[in-house]
């Protein structure tokens, strides 16, 4: 009994050696060092001529849709764009008076299982500027951070009602 | 012959005496702790050629008959021209003999012994050979230390709690840290995940190359640390890893982080009162890297759920491998007060599962039912 | 000794069972109670506990019958759209632990070498020694437990009590938008606009029907009856429900109601948005999310020893040496790739396999219960006549 053991073991390690190459092959390289990328902290959406426009802060792009202002953005910058990090969302005043539009986007939002449903929503009047994240940036201010901290340190603004994505979602949808 | 300290398992409180080459004499040591003339020693001669003595000890009022039976017939199964070490021996006797864990304990000290043979399990004792092998072997008996039951039952689980999180960190760590540092950095904490990025500015290596250099580096100071006489060993090993660490980090070889995992998963190993235990997940860490670098935790979990159906399957004299954490209610549970945590002295009343059934009670109080 | 008698423990066997429903109806139910609104989905999950119980007393009869003696053509009427339920659950379970780890933990890792894993690990489970299955899910079942419990409590503190109170006034004008399209347009909506409370009755019982459904691997009863037991299964079957009935109400008091059901799997989006004291690590959906793998993986390992065993039963004895988990190891990764990705897997496993293989199953159960009830009374009246003849003598 023990030999038929030792003869099935050395069938199972070959199996098992086969199956796991296989699966290595099948996988490519999807791992990504910390190095190759980027962590926003904060993320803008605005409305401008009936198009999206958005960024992360180093640069705004256009789009029709969030996903296509993600896969722009990304095709911009040279390293991975990791939004798991993502604090803050700035959205637009012209955004929010338009409700067909905010709800797609919502809609899109609640899709990305990477967005945390406890992200900061604030709202923001964009003027001349593109991007008010830059304009955070250019005053060496990391904005995700800053925002964040400052609903939750500030005793000023900490007692302004701040809304969470969970809630814009389900106040919209 | 002088009787030599316990080199290999330092207790806090206790005995110090350790077993000595000489068969003769490890009895003795048994024999002047347990007064009772149920203890048992069965004697056979071991290895066609060099007739080495060995001896099965066991209480025969408290251990299991077909346990006994069972051993006995593993001895006789192997005919071979030696056994010089009761490491030999082990390798013959496991019934798994694929599984890299031990499915038999290692000990040095006399006093572990007789606590293992009044909980009702069995020793065997091999003449020119200081360890002793204690059977059956439970996942729950290689965390657990002599010193274990001299102590308060606080610091003792707290203890055995450590032990189980440094199994945890020994296994899981590195490929936990490249799992996280390539796939799912959300889960640390955004300074801390910037702060990792710029220490790893310039390293050349992807992140689990680096790890699996360090922790090969440190099997090769461990090695050589180990075969080095005396005080030479212990400066190798304290100088090979703080001048491998640090100039490794000077030269950008490795990030600062590396080392701190490495060093970690080397002290969660060595936090192990079972060697061979430790050395096995010591080899298991290497699959866990891989598989945490290629799949993430998805990769960890596969791995740790095959790893876990392999421990379910092990068994050591019948025993399974994870009592008393399954099939504990063969014994209503009660091995569980001798698990993870361990309960008040006054309330081990009971004797584990390998103890027959109607031996199971250890302890009274007069005028009182301590159950 | 005792570890090494072949048999399951009563404790092993509810460890795999609860574990198993858990992972697979944490990810199921959602979708199967998406036409339904806030608190009606709790309704259709007690309603479903009911038809539970029922198709366990049907199985416990049936199992009688068996034991007493039932002939083979009986056997196979039951086992071959059991083999093909069992067979499309594998699939469906797979391709939704695959989808699921790729979107939320693994974005750019393909599917395909996760279900190969899914796959290795549950024929990893089912060769060699048949009881560490059970103890492997013995072993876990406090760990997978105590993360569900941990999820709750945190998730607690995230409750809108405006969202449940929402929830419990119900909305006709969602009710009509929740409809597929090609329903939107027709009577249906009528009636949800003329008889609320009729339509969701219809949608209630008919929610709890197809839950009830994916329960339908309970008739491995009918085969294993040396290590399951009908108490066992009651038990396990009522602390799943409960915890999905509690994570249910958790869900619609964190998201609202409306927004859970645009949501394709919103447990593990339940799982992103909860936040443990001291702040130790930013994120947990991944952990909790690892925890429930091991759930996955107990279920897709026990739907790979019900297909072995299933076969067992089916098979000639000409064929019996394909009776071996490497078979239907190759079975499962020959219909895998035969099926394709998991929108094909969803659709035979909720449209085929739910709406159609499991009531053929139930009513061959029913009828072959029947059949032998009547057959028994039968042959007791011809023995009463006899009787009663021979005192009249």
């Amino acid at each position: 009994m023990k030999m038929n053991r030792k003869i099935g073991f050395r069938k199972g390690l070959w199996a098992g050696a086969i199956w796991i190459l296989t699966v290595l092959l099948l996988t490519g390289c999807s791992a990504r060092d910390l190095e190759d990328r980027t962590f926003p902290q904060a993320m803008e959406v605005e409305l401008v001529e009936q198009e999206l426009q958005g960024g992360f802060g180093e640069h705004t792009v256009r789009g029709s849709s969030l996903q296509e202002l993600i896969e722009r953005y990304q095709a911009e910058s040279d390293k991975y764009v990791d939004l798991g990090h993502v604090k803050v969302l700035v959205l637009g005043t012209q955004l929010l008076g338009q409700k067909a539009q905010l709800q797609s986007l919502m809609e899109e939002m609640n899709a990305q299982p990477i967005l945390a449903r406890n992200i900061l929503v604030v709202s923001y009047k964009f003027a001349d500027e593109k991007s008010c994240l830059k304009k955070l940036e250019e005053k060496g201010i990391v904005p995700g951070e800053y925002l964040s901290d400052l609903y939750k340190n500030n005793p000023q603004y900490k007692k302004h009602a701040t809304a969470t994505l969970a809630e814009v979602i389900a106040a919209v949808l | 012959m002088e009787i030599p300290q316990a080199e290999s398992e330092k207790a806090l409180r206790g005995s110090r005496e350790a077993f000595t080459e000489d068969l003769k004499e490890n009895k003795s040591l048994l024999t002047k702790r347990i007064a009772d003339p149920g203890l048992v020693f069965l004697e056979k001669r071991l290895g066609t050629r060099t007739e080495t003595g060995c001896c099965l000890a066991y209480i025969k009022d408290i251990a299991q008959a077909e346990l006994i039976a069972g051993v006995e017939q593993s001895l006789e199964e192997w005919k071979r021209d030696e056994i010089m070490d009761s490491g030999v021996l082990e390798q013959l006797i496991k019934e798994n003999p694929g599984s890299p864990f031990p499915q038999c304990q290692m000990t040095e000290r006399p006093d572990r012994v007789c606590q293992a043979l009044l909980d009702g399990r069995m020793a065997l004792l091999l003449d020119h050979s200081p360890q002793a092998l204690l059977l059956p072997a439970t996942l729950n008996t290689l965390f657990q230390t002599s010193d274990d039951y001299y102590r308060s039952f606080w610091i003792v689980s707290f203890l055995r709690i450590l032990r189980a999180v440094c199994a945890w960190l020994a296994i899981f760590l590195p490929g936990f840290y490249v799992a996280v540092t390539c796939f799912h950095t959300q889960i640390l904490p955004t300074p801390l995940i910037l702060a990792m990025a710029k220490a790893r500015q310039g390293v050349p290596f992807p992140c689990i190359v680096e790890i699996l250099l360090m922790e090969l580096a440190f099997e090769l100071i461990r090695e050589a640390g180990l075969r080095m006489p005396g005080a030479i060993g212990n400066t190798i090993g304290i100088v090979g890893g703080l001048i491998i660490g640090q100039s490794a980090v000077s030269a950008d070889l490795v990030s600062p982080m590396t080392v701190v995992i490495v060093a970690l998963t080397a002290l969660g190993s060595f936090c192990m009162p079972n060697e061979e235990f430790s050395e096995a997940l010591r080899m298991i860490k290497y699959i866990m890297l891989f598989l945490g670098g290629f799949f993430g935790i998805f990769g960890l979990v596969f791995g740790g759920y095959v790893l876990l159906l392999h421990l379910a399957e092990l068994t050591s004299c019948g025993i399974p491998y994870l009592y008393p954490y399954v099939a504990g209610e063969v014994n209503e549970n009660k091995d569980l007060q001798d698990a993870l945590i361990r309960a008040p002295m006054t309330a081990l009343w009971k004797r584990p599962l390998f103890a027959r059934r109607r031996q199971r009670i250890r302890m009274r109080r007069e005028g009182k039912d301590v159950r | 000794m005792f570890a090494e008698n072949g048999k399951i423990s009563k404790q092993e066997m509810r460890s795999l069972l609860v574990l198993g429903w858990i992972g697979k109806q944490s990810l199921l139910f959602p979708i199967l109670l998406k036409s339904l609104y806030g608190w009606e989905k709790t309704a259709a999950l007690l309603l479903s506990l009911v038809w539970i119980v029922l198709f366990i007393s049907l199985l416990k009869k049936v199992r009688k019958k068996r034991e007493a003696s039932m002939p083979k053509a009986h056997m196979y009427l039951i086992g071959i759209p059991f083999f093909f339920y069992l067979l499309s659950n594998e699939l469906y379970l797979i391709r939704v632990t695959a989808r699921v780890s790729a979107v939320c933990i693994l974005p750019e890792t393909g599917e395909t070498a996760l279900c190969l894993l899914l796959l290795f690990a549950a024929w990893m489970a089912e060769v060699g020694d048949a009881q560490k299955r059970g103890r492997a899910a013995q072993a876990l079942y406090p760990v997978v437990l105590i993360a569900l419990l941990t999820l709750m409590i945190a998730a607690l503190w995230g409750i809108q009590p405006t969202y449940l109170w929402k929830a419990l006034n119900g909305n006709t004008e969602d009710a009509v938008k929740m409809l597929p399209p090609t329903w939107s347009a027709g009577a249906v909506a009528d009636l949800i606009q003329t008889s609320p409370a009729l339509a969701k009755g219809i949608a209630v019982t008919g929610a709890s029907l197809l839950l009830a459904a994916s329960f339908a691997e309970m008739e491995l009863l009918l085969f294993e009856n040396m290590y399951i037991d009908c108490r066992t299964m009651r038990g396990s079957v009522l602390r799943v429900m409960g915890s999905m009935c509690l994570l249910t109400i958790l869900m619609i008091g964190s998201f609202g109601a409306t927004p859970l059901n645009r949501l394709e799997w919103p447990v593990p989006v339940l799982m992103s948005s909860v936040k443990l004291p001291g702040d130790f690590l930013q994120r947990w959906d991944v952990i909790f999310l690892a925890i429930l793998l091991f759930g996955l993986f107990t279920a897709i390992s026990s739907g790979l020893h019900g297909l072995h065993r299933i076969a067992g039963e089916l098979l000639p004895r000409h064929l019996m040496r394909l009776r071996r988990p490497e078979a239907a190891g190759i079975l499962v990764l020959l219909c895998l790739i035969a099926v394709g990705e998991y929108e094909q897997a969803e659709w035979l496993y909720l449209k085929l396999t739910l709406c159609i293989i499991v009531p053929v199953m139930t009513a061959v159960l029913l009828i072959i219960w029947g059949m032998r009830t009547g057959n028994e009374k039968e042959t007791h009246t011809k023995t009463e006549i006899q009787d009663t003849g021979e005192a009249d003598r």
